[in-house]
């Protein structure tokens, strides 16, 4: 009985470290783009200054309503003395909530790609769709797996997904005011 | 796992939204590149705050483990720190 406890705590402790190994994986990879971005727009300072002009923050800022709403939720799922029917609708609508804001940033991609084919924008909007392309299909993917978790929402599962929903919603908060303001 | 009660979260996500209208209302008079360097400034420390409170409350990291805290809470205040450098030298090489 002892052996079988210890063996799940050691496996529950195994999980945290991948996912912790997978998040620290993923902040860099992001890094590294937003270091390119940021290189990029002091090496080429008028190019990104104008083509920044043909992006919506606007739009941009309801996405970031919509993902911490949604990031609200996903803490609510997580929360330790949480029942399996608030977990289950916590993720049902933190899942949904990240379709809306893949719908809401398909809509912003629209707009913008008529500006991307210029010439003197190129090397911005390489990057820009480089980087919230990178960032939409996280939130895409984890928003399927918060969903395929609410039809079985065991504890352990729900904090290792609701953990990388956080860390993908850290990301965007750090990229938005990068990207479209500053 | 976040050991905040659903009350303590719902508190955390209004200081959020209010962050970022607040945010968007600064964003308004940014519009323009020549906007003041301050603009910038304001709008990447509330970048920082709102990442915080995603770290703090949502994570549950404010009573997890300390290293992980910190290394956690560099990762946003290196980038903004990094983009505030950026703002600075755009301004002062667009001014002169």
């Amino acid at each position: 009985m002892q052996d079988a406890v210890a063996g799940a705590a050691g496996e529950e402790e195994a999980d945290t470290f991948i996912l912790w190994v997978l998040i620290w994986s993923e902040l860099a990879a992001f890094g590294v783009l937003i270091g390119a971005f940021l290189v990029a727009s002091i090496v080429s300072i008028e190019e990104f200054a104008v083509a920044r002009l043909h992006l919506t923050p606007g739009i941009a800022a309801l996405n970031t309503l919509v993902l911490l709403t949604s990031g609200w939720q996903a803490a609510i799922a997580a929360g330790k003395g949480a029942s399996t029917a608030t977990r289950r609708r916590a993720l049902v609508i933190a899942a949904l909530l990240g379709f809306v804001f893949v719908v809401i940033k398909l809509y912003e991609y629209s707009k913008e790609l008529r500006f991307a084919g210029e010439e003197a924008f190129q090397s911005f909007f390489e990057l820009y769709f480089l980087l919230t392309g990178f960032h939409l299909v996280h939130v895409a993917f984890v928003g399927i797996v918060l969903l395929l978790l609410a039809w079985r929402p065991r504890p352990a599962n729900v904090e290792l997904a609701t953990t990388l929903w956080h860390v993908i919603d850290l990301v965007w908060i750090v990229m938005f005011p990068i990207l479209y303001l500053a | 796992m976040s050991e905040f009660s659903p009350n303590s979260l719902m508190r955390t996500w209004i200081c959020l939204l209010v962050m970022v209208f607040f945010g968007m209302l600064l964003a308004r008079e940014f519009q323009d590149p020549t906007a003041p360097l301050g603009i910038a400034l304001a709008l990447l420390l509330l970048a920082l705050a709102k990442a915080r409170l995603v770290i703090l409350d949502f994570l549950g990291l404010r009573s997890g483990p300390r290293p992980l805290r910190l290394g956690l809470l560099a990762w946003p205040a290196f980038f903004t720190l990094a983009a505030a450098a950026k703002a600075l030298i755009t301004a002062v090489l667009l001014a002169a």
